[in-house]
């Protein structure tokens, strides 16, 4: 290449001297602003009668609050919701961390789930409240999912358990008595290689983001009778259950060929939800809202054609996986006491029975959960019940997107046939363990 | 006399100088103290999840940056995003371009409809090529199988290196009009008596191009190239809104500027986030003066101009 | 002599013929997946997704079009939008020009260095910047306003813009000016009655481009508004949310957001592809 000094090239020391200049100029700017550490003034407490206004930030799943709760909340509390602003849950989390990490009070009350109560609630950006404000009858997923490390860090606004939903259409069709579940993994299998014809699979999921690939392991893995991490949060899951878990995963993509390979792309729970409800898969494992999804006028499916019951097992006879949400108390707000109040009233048997009938989650208290009227307008909700009995977990922690990141990786490249099942969770568990020590500052 | 100029000139400088301190100063005050601040985080230890305690490491995140096997894999993919996007494009562009240089019926109205993909917005697109490759209701899948090309559906976007080929794909559809009104442009400034004279000359297609086009159109050709190059390795709408936010599948579609985004917002590993930031500052800033340099410096015809 | 006249006049039909198919190709994939879009916001999606899409005009309904228009949740993103695209560009425009002629015709010490540093701005990735511009906004409290989104938008494009506008004014021979010059304009008037007219095609073209980029951003609109300065792409990329990805509304929004860039630019077209031929371009 031509570097003769004769050539007229644009940068020259001086320039990259003064360029340098304006830099150290910003950066003394910078190192001005650098926030000290907030002062923590202990779990927050129901107490006096709160007032004035507040601003909830929610995602977009419920549509109660806004038709309904809030103006009761206001009629009974005389706190004013100034806004109520409901935001798509993939952008939450960007929009929640950079007001956080500016120490914004733009919203007193969050939306949370068990990966940003651990992650958020650690980061010191949630407000800990103190056993006293939380209902005595919480179901434990639910309570899960506000809390990190016996630290609660808000109220559960509906439980979310997956379940096992079926097309009764295609059970008939192809010869199968459809009312009952199949009682563990090897029948499920026979079942699924019998709905499997042509361009209809026996089975699909949602594995197609890192949450998602995360998600369907767990749920392997528990029904293996395996657990992500020991009493210590030591990663335990590459172990015998793990593996089997994962490998009987596989094995309905690569050997029995029973799952739909769109599976691997479907990056959220809704895509499984329309899959299911254009009436070409058999059997999948969904979150409550598939009910509805899959009963709606649009669906190939109806209330009669719609077969419910729990996941079955492998080593124990069920087990499922957590999605509840809830709501938390930024730690800036300039208003908690007020925040507060709308957790707790959304915790409610009157919000709660609302949020069963009309958009067919499940409740966050057992009393609701006895409800009859409850039962009546959700019938999913007795496979619930059923499901109260065995392993629900979710495992959230602070370093959930970083290993829910890694362990896809490996997941994906294990279903593709890329690695093995064994080597693929060895891999990841190396890096859990990096992360763990990492965040525990074990 | 002289002394007149001298004042004259002086007077000329001042209002040069007014000129330019609007953009000057909405620059500096919008993007100098963030930038600053960035440059900042990138020599500490700063992860909101490990709580407040934030101190200076010197060099580490740097260092970290060079060993990270994780930017090593995501440099690979940007590195085939950008060259594919970059080189293919803009000579994509000029062959497309050259196709519409000639004189045809409907040339005007074919022009404006080049602008289409122009007018998408980045999550539009993304949505766009969702509702394309989908491998269970997609429709690229039921016209390659009504067409008998394919059996049964190909799972597009649920293998990596797939899904990089369709951002590859959708990111090109999406820059080529821009790069085509260039490339466009600059062929209808080369001078027609150039053509004339190579054609007398008896040169082919072939040389024609590089012995008369490809020269004429340098200036324009390298402008192109530089801003693609930064569009390329700063490449982010798409791939959020096609992976689900998530880079997927299996990293395959997580470019350097994906895994900083990542490690900013996801990870909340603000320190290391920056540092790659600012990395891949110099990394555009580096490739830009590459294309500089190959073209022989982009004031070689200004500094002709002065004189 | 006839013959090789037939052959000559057979290639020459050949090759006209073949270009004529290229370019059809070329039109088909630049249209057939925004066609393919707006075919997703008039059909309902289950006529769509089924094994062969039923695409009977009867099944056509602009239904979701107008729901989305008698929401007031989708129309203020709207107005938004049109508000900070049209400031964006037109602030881009007074700032850039005005900079990029003192750089095209004044010689000063750090010209050079002005126009690399606005490469340098041009380089930075907009991720890392996103929680300092949080701030900076919130404490003089321009956050979730239009004019904060504005200022930032500004000040990301005008590096473009004066880099565009300064090969365009470089374009315009010296000699005019002079001639103004010695008819008794000033500095100013010379600038608008004589520069900026002749680049006029050019400043077109590069006005549109701002007007698209400050349209079309997504991130810096996400973190830097939360209710009432939200614009349309955040609002369309809502439409995929976690339960409910709706995608007849999704694809109706993007043909929303895509018609008003598609109509500025079919209009202006004249101007973009002459503003390019005589100017930016030459560099």
């Amino acid at each position: 290449m031509d570097t003769s000094p004769t050539m007229s090239y644009p940068i020259s020391r001086r320039n990259l001297l003064q360029l340098g200049g304006l830099a150290a100029g910003t950066l003394a700017l910078a190192a001005c602003s650098t926030t000290s550490p907030q002062s923590s003034a202990g779990p927050l407490k129901t107490g006096g009668k709160p007032s004035g206004q507040i601003n909830i930030l929610d995602d977009n799943t419920n549509s109660v609050f806004k038709d309904s709760t809030i103006a009761a909340f206001e009629k009974q509390t005389g706190i004013k919701v100034a806004s109520y602003q409901q935001g798509n849950f993939n952008d939450l989390h960007d929009k929640m961390a950079t007001m956080f990490a500016a120490q914004d009070a733009s919203f007193d009350v969050v939306m949370t789930w068990a990966g940003w109560s651990a992650e958020f609630g650690q980061a010191g950006w949630l407000q800990e409240l103190d056993k006293t404000a939380v209902p005595s009858d919480l179901i434990q997923p639910a309570l899960d999912a506000v809390s990190w490390r016996g630290k609660i860090y808000g109220l559960p606004k509906f439980v979310s358990v997956q379940t096992m939903f079926w097309n009764k259409d295609i059970y008939k069709k192809n010869g199968i008595d459809p009312h009952v579940a199949p009682a563990n993994w090897d029948e499920f299998v026979k079942l699924a290689k019998k709905l499997t014809t042509g361009s209809q699979f026996g089975y699909a999921c949602d594995m197609g983001n890192p949450a998602g690939a995360y998600q369907n392991f767990l749920r392997m893995l528990l029904i293996c009778g395996g657990e992500m991490y020991d009493a210590d949060y030591n990663p335990i899951f590459a172990g015998e259950a793990g593996v089997e878990g994962l490998t009987k995963l596989v094995e309905l993509l690569q050997l029995h060929r029973v799952m739909d390979p769109a599976s691997l792309q479907i990056t959220n729970a809704s895509d499984l939800a329309d899959l299911f409800a254009r009436g070409t898969t058999g059997i999948v494992f969904n979150w409550p809202f598939q009910y509805a999804v899959a009963t709606a006028a649009t669906s190939k499916l109806t209330k009669d054609s719609l077969g419910n019951g729990l996941i079955p097992g492998i080593s124990v006879t069920s087990a499922s996986i957590d999605g509840s949400e809830g709501f938390a108390i930024n730690k800036y707000s300039k208003n908690k006491e007020a925040a507060l109040a709308w957790l707790q009233f959304v915790a409610t048997e009157t919000v709660q029975l609302q949020i069963v009938e009309k958009e067919g989650w499940f409740p966050v208290s057992k009393s609701v959960l006895e409800a009859p009227t409850a039962v009546a307008a959700l019938p999913v909700l007795t496979t619930y019940k059923e499901t109260t009995r065995y392993v629900t977990k979710r495992y959230g922690t602070p370093w959930g997107n970083e290993f829910d990141q890694a362990l896809s990786i490996q997941i994906i490249n294990a279903m593709n046939g890329k690695t093995s099942p064994k080597d693929a969770l060895a891999s990841a568990q190396t890096t859990a363990q990096g992360l763990v020590k990492k965040y525990l500052k074990k | 006399m002289a002394g007149l100029a001298e004042l004259g000139r002086k007077r000329e400088t001042r209002f040069g100088l007014l000129l330019i301190t609007p953009a000057v100063l909405i620059i500096v005050m919008l993007l100098g103290y963030p930038m600053g601040y960035a440059i900042f985080m990138s020599f500490q230890q700063w992860n909101d999840k490990l709580g407040a305690d934030h101190r200076a490491i010197g060099l580490a995140n740097y260092e970290q940056l060079v060993s990270d096997p994780a930017v090593h894999e995501a440099m690979g993919l940007t590195a085939y995003f950008s060259v594919i996007t970059v080189v293919g494009g803009v000579a994509l562009a000029i062959s497309i371009a050259i196709l519409l240089n000639r004189t045809f019926r409907g040339r005007t109205i074919v022009r404006v409809l080049l602008l289409v993909p122009w007018a998408v917005p980045p999550v539009v697109n993304g949505i766009m090529w969702k509702l394309i490759f989908d491998g269970s209701v997609g429709i690229a899948n039921t016209i390659l199988k009504s067409l008998g090309i394919i059996s049964a559906s190909v799972q597009w976007l649920s293998d990596p290196a797939a899904t990089m080929n369709i951002l590859v794909f959708a990111e090109t559809w999406k820059l080529l009009p821009f790069l085509c009104l260039l490339m466009l442009a600059a062929l209808q400034g080369v001078p027609r008596s150039l053509y004339r004279a190579a054609a007398i000359d008896g040169a082919d297609a072939w040389n024609t191009f590089w012995r008369i086009t490809l020269p004429n159109i340098r200036g324009p050709l390298m402008f192109a190239l530089i801003v693609q190059s930064m569009w390329s390795l700063k490449v982010f709408d798409t791939i959020y809104v096609l992976t689900g936010g998530s880079g997927g599948p299996a990293g395959g579609t997580t470019t350097i500027n994906f895994l900083a985004y990542l490690t900013n917002f996801s990870n909340l590993d603000r320190g290391y986030g920056s540092a790659m930031a600012v990395g891949i500052m110099i990394l555009v800033l580096v490739i830009a003066v590459f294309w500089i340099l190959v073209f022989g410096g982009f004031n070689r015809k200004r500094r002709a101009a002065d004189a | 002599m006839r013959e090789s006249w037939l052959s000559r006049n057979l290639r020459h039909h050949l090759t006209a013929w073949t270009c004529g198919a290229l370019v059809i190709v070329v039109m088909v994939i630049f249209l057939a997946p925004f066609v393919w879009m707006i075919a997703y916001s008039v059909y309902p999606s289950t006529a769509l997704q089924a094994g062969v899409p039923d695409l009977s005009l009867t099944n056509i309904t602009l239904d979701s079009y107008g729901q989305l228009f008698s929401d007031p949740m989708f129309l203020g993103p709207i107005v938004n939008s049109v508000i900070v695209g049209l400031s964006t560009t037109v602030m881009c425009m007074a700032a850039g020009a005005a900079c990029a002629y003192a750089i095209a015709r004044f010689r000063f010490r750090g010209r050079q260095p002005l126009l690399l540093s606005m490469m340098t701005v041009q380089a930075i990735p907009v991720i890392v910047l996103a929680v300092p511009l949080f701030i900076l906004l919130r404490s003089v409290g321009l956050y979730d306003q239009l004019l904060g989104l504005i200022v930032t938008y500004t000040a990301f494009i005008l590096p473009l813009v004066i880099w565009m506008l300064v090969s365009f004014f470089e374009e315009i021979p010296p000699s005019l000016e002079r001639a103004a010059r010695i008819d008794g304009c000033n500095r100013l008037q010379i600038m608008y009655k004589i520069a900026f007219p002749l680049a006029a095609p050019g400043m077109a073209a590069t006005a549109i481009l701002a007007f698209i980029t400050s349209w079309s951003d997504f991130f810096l609109a996400k973190v830097l508004t939360s209710n009432t300065a939200v614009t349309l792409p955040v609002k369309t990329a809502a439409f995929q949310g976690l339960f409910a990805m709706d995608y007849t509304s999704a694809a109706t929004a993007g043909v929303i957001t895509a018609i008003p860039v598609l109509v500025l630019t079919l209009v202006a077209q004249k101007w973009i592809i002459r503003g390019l031929t005589e100017g930016a371009v030459k560099g």
